[in-house]
């Protein structure tokens, strides 16, 4: 190995940390004009969907569920959430999607929307995050008719397709169905 | 002091099992609670509400018979073990969540219990037997 190979060598390696550093420098320009959304990001089956922060009270490890007879199957059931009785709704019946079986990164979301809180059974939770309200599109027209109601926005997360939901349709929707 | 049935402090509660859920109703509508084999024939609980029996494996007994007031008439079901009774603090009686009020076709259903039993907590359906179907959702089977 020559010094000149180690020189070169050296040279990339500056140039190859300056990009890196001028990147992260990048990434970390905020537009602080910009307003950003709190998002809760998470999965069902292999779509990705959010919903605002502010609909969000607390994201919970999987728990017992207790099953309350003529509810229909996308009303799971119930937990008890200390000192407190929550339903339990399986997310993926009311979008369309199926669920995997429940394992440690099954996870319920707390949501309050329409005057009402419940659980939502959710497949993981992927991210909590700040997103600038720009980066949020408006839902395709391409989108099934099951989510379209539901859907305000998309965005894109790893390169993948974000649904952003409304909890208060949801919830309004779910009292309405006769189903 | 003694409590009666009912009391601003609680309830008194009847609780069994039905379909592998553990089911309650206020001791004041249980009239008699017997052994299978010297009750009339009665419609299993589970199958007035739709559950699926307790296990696969090993079918429920269905060993009890329980006879509660509905309204002028009394109605034997048939129940599974264990059956006890229980007093229920009103801090442990929960209305249903909005949802499942609202969704629930059942008309019976009506509370839930948070109950302590053998050093473990567990959810009770408070049912209501003035509210019971008179026939089997899934099967229509009348009312023996």
């Amino acid at each position: 190995m020559t010094q000149t190979d180690t020189d070169q060598l050296a040279e990339i390696l500056a140039r190859r940390h300056r990009t890196e550093l001028d990147a992260d420098a990048d990434a970390a320009i905020v537009d602080v004009e910009t307003p950003t959304t709190q998002l809760v990001l998470f999965a069902v089956g292999d779509s990705l969907f959010a919903f605002p922060g502010t609909s969000i009270l607390e994201i919970l490890p999987w728990a017992r569920i207790y099953p309350i007879p003529g509810c229909p199957p996308s009303l799971e059931g119930v937990l008890h959430l200390r000192g407190e009785i929550v339903s339990v709704v399986r997310l993926g019946d009311l979008l369309d999607r199926g669920h995997a079986e429940p394992d440690r990164k099954t996870a319920i979301l707390l949501g309050q929307g329409a005057g009402l809180r419940s659980g939502l059974h959710v497949d993981r939770v992927l991210d909590v995050l700040e997103l600038a309200s720009t980066g949020i599109q408006p839902p395709p027209t391409t989108l099934a008719e099951s989510l379209r109601r539901l859907a305000t926005g998309v965005f894109h997360y790893r390169d993948q397709p974000v649904i952003l939901l409304d909890l208060d349709r949801l919830f309004t929707d779910y009292l309405r169905d006769p189903s | 002091m003694t409590l009666s049935p009912t009391t601003s402090a609680g309830l008194d509660l009847v609780l069994f099992h039905a379909g592998g859920l553990t089911c309650a109703v206020e001791a004041s509508l249980v009239v008699a609670l017997r052994d299978a084999r010297t009750a009339p024939p009665a419609i299993a609980l589970a199958e007035l509400l739709d559950l699926a029996p307790a296990s696969p494996i090993a079918p429920p007994s269905q060993a009890r018979r329980l006879c509660v007031r509905q309204g002028h008439r009394e109605r034997w079901l048939a129940i599974d073990e264990p059956v006890r009774h229980q007093h229920a603090p009103a801090a442990a009686l929960y209305p249903l969540p909005p949802l499942v009020a609202t969704r629930c076709r059942i008309r019976c259903v009506r509370a839930l219990a948070w109950l302590r039993a053998h050093d473990a907590e567990s959810l009770a359906i408070l049912l209501d037997p003035r509210h019971l179907p008179e026939r089997a959702i899934r099967s229509g089977k009348p009312l023996v």
